[in-house]
């Protein structure tokens, strides 16, 4: 019978369920044992597992990571954290040199089974460099999985299922998604990357979305209910790959899409997921895609500021009555 | 460029100056956490003395008692720049001391001397006293990528280039070799001689080698 979890606790479980299940899983980074960087998922670790498998590190984003990479590279599957997403263009270098393109370089003699689990710290007047969405940035090479789960429920499977994989996996969390609560069930088990999931089926809209904005989504579909509005709510899940099937199928379906992510608008998720979808459903579409997602400006730091900076179920209800309202004459 | 031999425990190279010295020190962190006796060694140039992974590389090594030996080979230039229009202190092996680790610099070109000091340094990081940093002093011969020697472009003199030209380390190591009576002189033209038909027999496996199909544009970007 599945419990009731919170967000962080099915990390918790997952890192203790792994750790327990597999000797070569460790976990590295700056803060892996200190609630001001990781919250409460690695409580009671450090206890159980010891220092040599919990290894709290200097501040040195770029070479932890390279350490990360050459244990995988030695037979380990170490799940590396960096607490916030910014601290990760100090590693760039080993993300995308080394852990994206050894597999390809090597003509597949080595792989990196390496699980970078990231924070978006957003909100909380934590501006410009310690609350960005990058998650676009690490969609874009080659090499790399990209996972982003909203659930209590895909936050331990798609973690479990990123320390299985044989490739880097970029696992992408958010500090507002730390105390949702959902179903979890106790045993080791595994979501599914590269799979989305209908959140809520509908017929006159697909909303996509992303992370934590799966919760704006589902409080717009409801609103939008209420005034006979009936969208169809999809949980991107895996930014790389994408689930292209279930995307496209819903699209055709509906006839018209709204994306909606946590990050920038140019070159972003939606601008990827949107060119895909106008690919394959182009006869199908009866309006313009729209996207939901950050204003091009780096994150403020006036709490002001914030309140319009971050979009929210207005944002999403607007969009959705954009594509619904939209006709030849008028334009969007 | 993209040089790797998982069978004889070289999991690759990397084209970014400095970039597989913190896997080095990862691997050392497997070996560590795996309770193995093997010791892991990273290899780069002088250049790597100038990025700021080197640091941090060496940082976390000696922090944690790693079992891994850092050796630079430093052959005085990075692409066409001097060491000395690079560093403000060219004694690479002094960088070691900010780190509380053994420092070392030797003759790069004396095969002799690098094993020993080699030898020294796996034996202290398998007692578990941490990593070791070698500078070996060494000269390229070519230009950057060769296949020159860089003297057309003026980046270096004649005169250098024949002073360690003629400090060989294979002639000194095969003269050494003669010299101790360790090998006769009908097995030094043996030794010549497997040398010349394996760089042969590589240069005709290369060249007979086909090109690879269009299907391995893409089929290595994920491991199945």
């Amino acid at each position: 019978m599945a419990r009731q979890l919170s967000y962080a606790e099915a990390i918790n479980q997952a890192l203790f369920q792994m750790l327990e299940a597999d000797n070569r899983v460790f976990l590295i980074g700056q803060g892996v044992t200190s609630p001001w960087y990781v919250g409460s998922t690695t409580l009671g670790l450090i206890d159980r597992f010891g220092p040599q498998r919990i290894i709290d590190t200097p501040v040195s984003e770029n070479g932890v990571t390279g350490v990360a990479i050459g244990a995988a590279l030695a037979g380990m599957r170490p799940v590396l954290v960096h607490s916030r997403m910014d601290f990760m263009y100090y590693a760039m270098d080993q993300i995308a040199n080394h852990a994206a393109n050894w597999h390809y370089m090597f003509g597949g003699q080595l792989g990196v089974p390496l699980t970078i689990w990231t924070i978006i710290n957003r909100g909380g007047e934590q501006a410009a460099q310690h609350s960005q969405a990058l998650q676009a940035m690490f969609m874009h090479i080659p090499g790399l999985k990209v996972v982003m789960p909203s659930t209590p429920h895909d936050a331990k499977g798609l973690l479990i299922a990123s320390i299985e994989d044989d490739n880097p996996v970029v696992y992408v969390d958010d500090r507002w998604l730390y105390t949702r609560m959902g179903e979890v069930p106790e045993e080791l088990y595994t979501a599914p990357i590269g799979k989305g999931v209908v959140r809520r089926q509908g017929k006159d809209a697909t909303v996509m979305a992303t992370s934590y904005m799966v919760y704006e989504v589902s409080e717009a579909a409801e609103i939008l209910e209420k005034q006979g509005i009936d969208v169809e709510v999809i949980d991107l899940c895996s930014l790389k790959p994408l689930d292209e099937d279930l995307l496209v199928g819903s699209v055709k379906k509906t006839g018209r899409a709204v994306i909606v992510d946590g990050g920038w608008k140019t070159c972003g998720v939606g601008a990827e997921v949107s060119a895909l979808v106008v690919e394959k459903t182009f006869r199908y579409l009866k309006a313009p895609i729209v996207r939901v997602s950050l204003p091009d400006a780096p994150a403020p730091a006036s709490s002001a500021l914030e309140k319009v900076y971050y979009p929210d179920a207005k944002d999403i209800i607007s969009a959705v009555k954009k594509v619904l309202e939209w006709s030849n004459e008028g334009g969007i | 460029m993209h040089v790797a031999s998982p069978e004889l425990g070289l999991p690759g190279s990397s084209a970014i100056v400095a970039g597989t010295v913190p896997l080095a020190v990862g691997a050392a962190l497997a070996l560590s956490i795996q309770g193995s006796d093997r010791v892991s060694v990273a290899f780069f140039g002088d250049g790597a003395a100038g990025e700021g992974v080197f640091y941090e590389s060496l940082n976390f090594a000696s922090l944690k008692r790693l079992p891994v030996i850092f050796v630079c080979e430093n052959n005085l230039y990075s692409t066409h720049m001097p060491i000395s229009a690079c560093l403000a202190d060219t004694d690479i092996y002094k960088k070691a001391e900010a780190f509380n680790m053994p420092g070392v610099r030797i003759d790069g070109n004396n095969v002799v001397e690098i094993y020993k000091t080699a030898q020294r340094a796996t034996e202290e990081a398998r007692r578990g006293n941490g990593p070791t940093l070698m500078e070996c002093l060494t000269y390229r011969w070519r230009g950057h990528v060769g296949p020159n020697y860089d003297l057309d472009k003026g980046l270096r003199s004649k005169q250098e280039l024949d002073y360690w030209m003629n400090r060989c380390p294979i002639k000194r190591l095969e003269e050494f070799l003669l010299d101790q009576s360790t090998i006769p002189d009908s097995e030094k033209i043996q030794i010549h001689q497997e040398i010349d038909n394996e760089i042969e027999e590589a240069v005709i496996y290369a060249k007979e080698s086909p090109y690879p199909d269009q299907g391995a544009l893409t089929s290595n970007v994920f491991r199945a």
